[in-house]
């Protein structure tokens, strides 16, 4: 099988006035259609950024980034890219929310609207669709927040840090159910996180980063013989392989 | 509804309904002890005026109809005016946030723009245009051009970085982004700035008119200070109290409606 995404050699700087910021350096890796991919790293080590460049936002000064075969720049339409704030804009309904992106690239159907209906009913924000933003609680805002990414229907969906505004107890149901959302609908992720125990619960591999400027030091893949066929990130957190992995995870983050 | 609640509610409206009440009644007694001052000649009535030789006054023009010209004069000039400051404002601060090297360039002038005394242009514009409506219009104008410029283009310039970024990661471009989310995200910034242009036309149309009218509210002041006689003055400016509090009304509507529809 063909990688769905592939980054060869990408190197990234900032330029400010107060001078060059090197983000990331040298990250190689190749993504799988519908895999779980998770990257973890310290504050600032160019998570944000490496999404940016997956999605286009920013092109690296050196090295590539292939999606489906083509340069990463024309590729956008495949990639749903949720970003680390939810961003929703306050003079929209949360309908209208999450119609955003939908409407941005007209492809705003009346099947399209269908689906997003559809999802909006299944995350427990029907009722709520005609509220504006301010009357959501975290977990409403950033479930309104994913699905406005989903509804663009992409092949690979970029997650950034997307439970950090939740409490604990939300936080695992929201994993749980994005989880399965994603496993359903066979689609291809990659989660940035600060949690060690989020990253193996949910991913079929973590990338672990090193500290500013970012390069990969190790990449990790993670097996559940003992769960097979019923792994969700709930059970994968009581599996008797989860704190072996946490420690080696671990160990390379301080190292 | 529990028992609370209601008492709550009956107390917020004893409430509110007080201080109407006392709003109505420092008015009535400020225009009675006005009126009793001038009678008992505790001030010059000649000088101060009164209440009734106020609605004499007003009443005389009202009949000979010439209230309904100067008023009309005004009330044309200053919509007039808020009109090009609204559509010149809007437009400049666009073309500000588009071209960034542009604001970049023209930023500093229209600080000094903005921080210069307008009034004391006025006589340089009436000379450059003639004693005419225009002049006085050119002078309302440029009175709050440039403070909305600045102040728009700010609020457009201060849009949520995040939110552009996100607007990218749908493939938005430059349009989309301005449509979608830096005019909609400006919509309160651009009212509450209504609101005070309003205003401020009114302020240099009354200016334009003292320098260069023949008609109008600011032109009846001034003609009425010249001959010393102070009831059409007194009348001219409750006249002008009425109009900035239905204007005021009006933008704030709009506001409410804006809201409504978003
Ligand atoms: N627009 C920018 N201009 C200059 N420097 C930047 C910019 N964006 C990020 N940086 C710097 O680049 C580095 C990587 O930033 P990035 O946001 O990718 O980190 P991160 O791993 O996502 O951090 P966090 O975990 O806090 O979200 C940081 O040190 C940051 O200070
Ligand atoms: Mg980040």
């Amino acid at each position: 099988m063909n990688p769905i995404l592939s980054v060869k050699n990408v190197n990234y700087s900032y330029h400010t006035q107060d001078g060059e910021t090197p983000a990331l350096s040298n990250i190689s890796f190749d993504i799988m259609p519908g895999s779980f991919t998770c990257i973890v790293g310290p504050s600032g080590c160019g998570k944000s950024t490496l999404l940016s460049l997956i999605s286009g936002l920013l092109a690296p000064d050196e090295g590539e980034i292939y999606i489906k075969g083509s340069p990463a720049a024309d590729s956008a339409m495949h990639i749903g890219y949720m970003l680390q704030k939810d961003s929703l804009f306050e003079w929209r309904s949360v309908y209208k929310n999450v119609l955003l992106g939908l409407e941005t690239r007209k492809s705003c159907t009346p099947e399209k609207k269908e689906l997003v209906n559809q999802m909006l009913d299944t995350y427990g924000l029907g009722n709520f669709k005609n509220v504006k933003p301010s009357q959501l609680s975290g977990g409403m805002r950033q479930r309104a927040a994913i699905i406005r990414t989903l509804a663009l229907e992409p092949d690979i969906l970029l997650l950034d840090e997307p439970f950090s505004a939740l409490d604990y107890q939300t936080r695992l149901e929201v994993s749980d159910d994005i989880y399965r959302i994603l496993k359903e609908q066979d689609k291809t992720a990659i989660l940035v996180t600060h949690d060690i125990s989020e990253a193996i619960a949910m991913g079929d591999r973590v990338i672990v980063l090193s500290a500013r400027p970012g390069h990969i030091n190790k990449i990790i893949d993670i097996n559940f013989d003992s769960l097979k066929e019923d792994r969700t990130p709930f059970s994968a957190r009581s599996s008797p392989e989860f704190p072996d992995y946490f420690n080696m995870i671990w160990k390379e983050l301080v190292q | 509804m529990s028992e609370q609640q209601k008492i709550y509610l009956k107390k917020q409206k004893r409430y509110k309904t007080t201080i109407t009440l006392l709003r109505f009644l420092l008015f009535a007694g400020f225009l009675i002890l006005w009126e009793a001052a001038a009678r008992l000649g505790w001030i010059e009535a000649f000088i101060f005026s009164s209440p009734t030789r106020i609605a004499k006054c007003f009443y005389k023009m009202v009949m000979d109809g010439s209230i309904f010209k100067h008023t009309a004069i005004t009330l044309g000039e200053t919509f007039l005016s808020f009109g090009i400051i609204i559509v010149f404002g809007i437009g400049a601060a666009l073309l500000l946030w588009l071209y960034t090297p542009l604001s970049d360039v023209l930023e500093p002038y229209l600080v000094v723009l903005n921080s210069l005394p307008k009034s004391a242009l006025a006589p340089m514009l009436i000379v450059w245009l003639g004693n005419n409506a225009k002049a006085i219009i050119v002078t309302a104008v440029s009175v709050a051009i440039f403070g909305t410029v600045l102040n728009i283009y700010t609020s457009f310039a201060d849009t949520d970085p995040d939110k552009i970024k996100l607007m990218k990661t749908f493939g938005g471009n430059r349009f989309q982004i301005l449509t979608k989310l830096v005019l909609p995200a400006s919509l309160n910034t651009i009212i509450s700035n209504m609101k005070v242009n309003i205003g401020l036309c009114l302020v240099g149309v009354i200016i334009g008119e003292f320098l260069a009218a023949r008609a109008g509210l600011g032109y009846l002041i001034i003609y009425n200070s010249q001959i010393f006689s102070m009831d059409p003055i007194a009348m001219s400016i409750i006249i002008l109290c009425i109009i900035s509090i239905i204007l005021f009304k009006i933008i704030d509507l709009l506001q409410k409606i804006a809201k409504k529809l978003s």
